[in-house]
């Protein structure tokens, strides 16, 4: 899809986004959409759930944008809106998580295999708490501090998250082979 | 490569193609998002006193006493709500949202006959994001034959006792009492708190006044009434309470699907806006044999929601309808309570 936002600045896209430009608001889409679906993805485990999210944030984001003091990193700070907004739906307990058509009858798991699709199902499995430390720390690379606070929990809690998922991954990968 | 490697390369899919044109036609159509804020360090600090201040006010009118000095071991709560620089009804601010519906049918045959007196002690704990656990609670619940005004009545008492961290002090709250028309299990007048927190409440069959009084450092006092919503023979639950509880489970008819709703009765307030009453909404949702220091109970798995966010289970003997144990689960706490003892009347 072509824009015709602006210069093609980020500072550009960014005005005129906030002014409510469709086309500026695509620029956006186009450059972080996929990289904001892959955190909603991983932080809320489904294909819909994560679509939704990422709805959500483009809808919102010209008032949003108003908000915004354009310190930092803009491709920061829209992940860690993109981060809140995932993690409010996890609370809210809205989410749909993914089930094969194949395992919706018996609800059977598969068992763990050994590869990255054993560890992807490990991880699809951790409780919503745990996983979520897990992705923003070793995934997204967020500090315990910037956890602590998308969370609102304490460094020490999510330190002690981080820990007991990556137990948990350790134990499901061990006994899988 | 490491397992961390592997872990950052776990595929995600695409989004589909179509969800740029959503956004567009979402926005073009008028649908509007209020995002969460990035707030700033000051502000979570702000927000965390704020969150605190409200938490306590939940405590002191939830019962579920303090943990600060200089404690009368007699009367947990009253100092901390005597201490409260502003009015519980303000540190709750939230919307005025629109009166949400009953979900279920209004309850109306209870089996009045089945009620029965006897006293109720419970266990209570707290999981905190499966680290912390805190079962230093009991609630005691006794029920009671009485009159009110000559007529037929059931006196309901609570009490809430809690061990102190690294202390030999137990805090134990004042009793709570509630007098229950024996016919409807409505309540007549309810009285919580004692001499520097006190609220009283008296009913009639279709309103209720309410008399708030605290003392301490910034005494205040509040005088309300309102209409009571719903029928006026229907039964009707005390908010902030487990104790009216004991006598409705005792007698619903609960049964497999078997669902209904009740109105809840909060504080009224200063602000009309903000409604004192709520629907409960209860279904049973399952049966099973429980297993709680009381003993093993088969009982039916009754799921109670007062709103869309907070749901209560709680499990209910068949036989007698005993409130066997109740569980409560956030984001990453848990809170239970169980039956420790019960001491039905000699029959």
């Amino acid at each position: 899809m072509s824009t015709s936002a602006g210069n093609g600045s980020p500072a550009s896209l960014i005005a005129e986004a906030r002014a409510g430009s469709p086309d500026a608001l695509s620029a956006l889409y186009l450059e972080h959409g996929a990289a904001l679906f892959r955190l909603a993805y991983r932080l809320v485990g489904a294909r819909e759930d994560a679509e939704d999210v990422v709805h959500d944030v483009f809808v919102g984001l010209p008032s949003a944008l108003r908000r915004y003091e354009e310190r930092g990193s803009f491709a920061a700070w829209l992940k860690r809106v993109t981060a809140r907004v995932a993690l409010m739906r996890l609370r809210s307990g809205k989410r749909r998580r993914e089930v094969a058509l194949d395992n919706a009858a018996g609800q059977v798991q598969p068992p763990a295999t050994s590869g990255s699709d054993g560890l992807a199902a490990a991880v699809d499995r951790l409780p919503d708490h745990l996983r979520a430390v897990l992705v923003l720390k070793e995934i997204e690379g967020y500090a315990h501090a910037e956890i602590a606070l998308l969370l609102g929990i304490s460094e020490g809690a999510s330190r002690v998250r981080l820990t007991r998922a990556l137990e948990r991954l350790r134990n499901e990968l061990e006994g899988g082979r | 490569m490491t397992w961390r490697d592997e872990l950052r390369k776990i595929p995600a899919p695409e989004p589909s193609q179509d969800l740029l044109e959503r956004i567009l036609a979402s926005r073009a159509a008028g649908v509007r998002v209020v995002l969460p804020g990035d707030r700033s360090a000051t502000s979570r600090r702000a927000a965390l006193l704020l969150t605190a201040a409200a938490a306590a006010v939940v405590l002191v009118m939830s019962r579920g006493g303090g943990d600060r000095r200089p404690v009368d071991p007699e009367n947990g709560y009253q100092n901390n709500a005597a201490g409260l620089p502003f009015w519980p009804a303000d540190a709750m601010a939230q919307e005025a949202g629109p009166p949400r519906r009953p979900r279920y049918e209004p309850v109306k045959s209870l089996r009045v006959a089945r009620a029965q007196g006897g006293t109720w002690t419970y266990r209570t704990c707290t999981v905190f994001d499966d680290v912390l656990t805190n079962c230093r609670g009991r609630l005691t619940i006794t029920v009671a034959d009485a009159r009110w005004e000559g007529h037929p009545a059931w006196l309901v008492s609570q009490q809430q006792k809690s061990m102190r961290d690294r202390s030999p002090d137990t805090l134990r709250t004042p009793p709570d009492s509630t007098y229950f028309e024996a016919s409807t299990l409505r309540p007549i007048y309810a009285a919580q708190g004692g001499v520097k927190f006190r609220l009283v409440r008296w009913f009639t069959r279709d309103s209720v006044r309410e008399a708030l009084d605290m003392g301490g450092a910034h005494p205040r006092s509040w005088r309300a009434s309102a209409a009571i919503p719903g029928a006026q023979d229907a039964p009707l639950v005390l908010r902030w309470a487990r104790l009216d509880l004991t006598l409705l489970l005792q007698t619903l008819p609960l049964d497999r699907g078997w669902r209904g709703s009740v109105y809840s009765v909060g504080l009224v307030g200063p602000d009309p806006n903000k409604t004192g009453f709520a629907p409960v909404d209860l279904r049973v949702v399952g049966s099973g044999r429980i297993e709680v220091p009381a003993g093993r109970f088969e009982c039916w798995k009754v799921e109670l929601r007062e709103s869309t966010e907070s749901m209560l289970t709680l499990w209910v003997s068949k036989d007698h309808g005993w409130l066997v144990k109740t569980e409560q689960r956030g984001w990453d706490w848990r809170a239970e309570s169980a039956l420790v003892s019960a001491t039905p009347p000699a029959p």
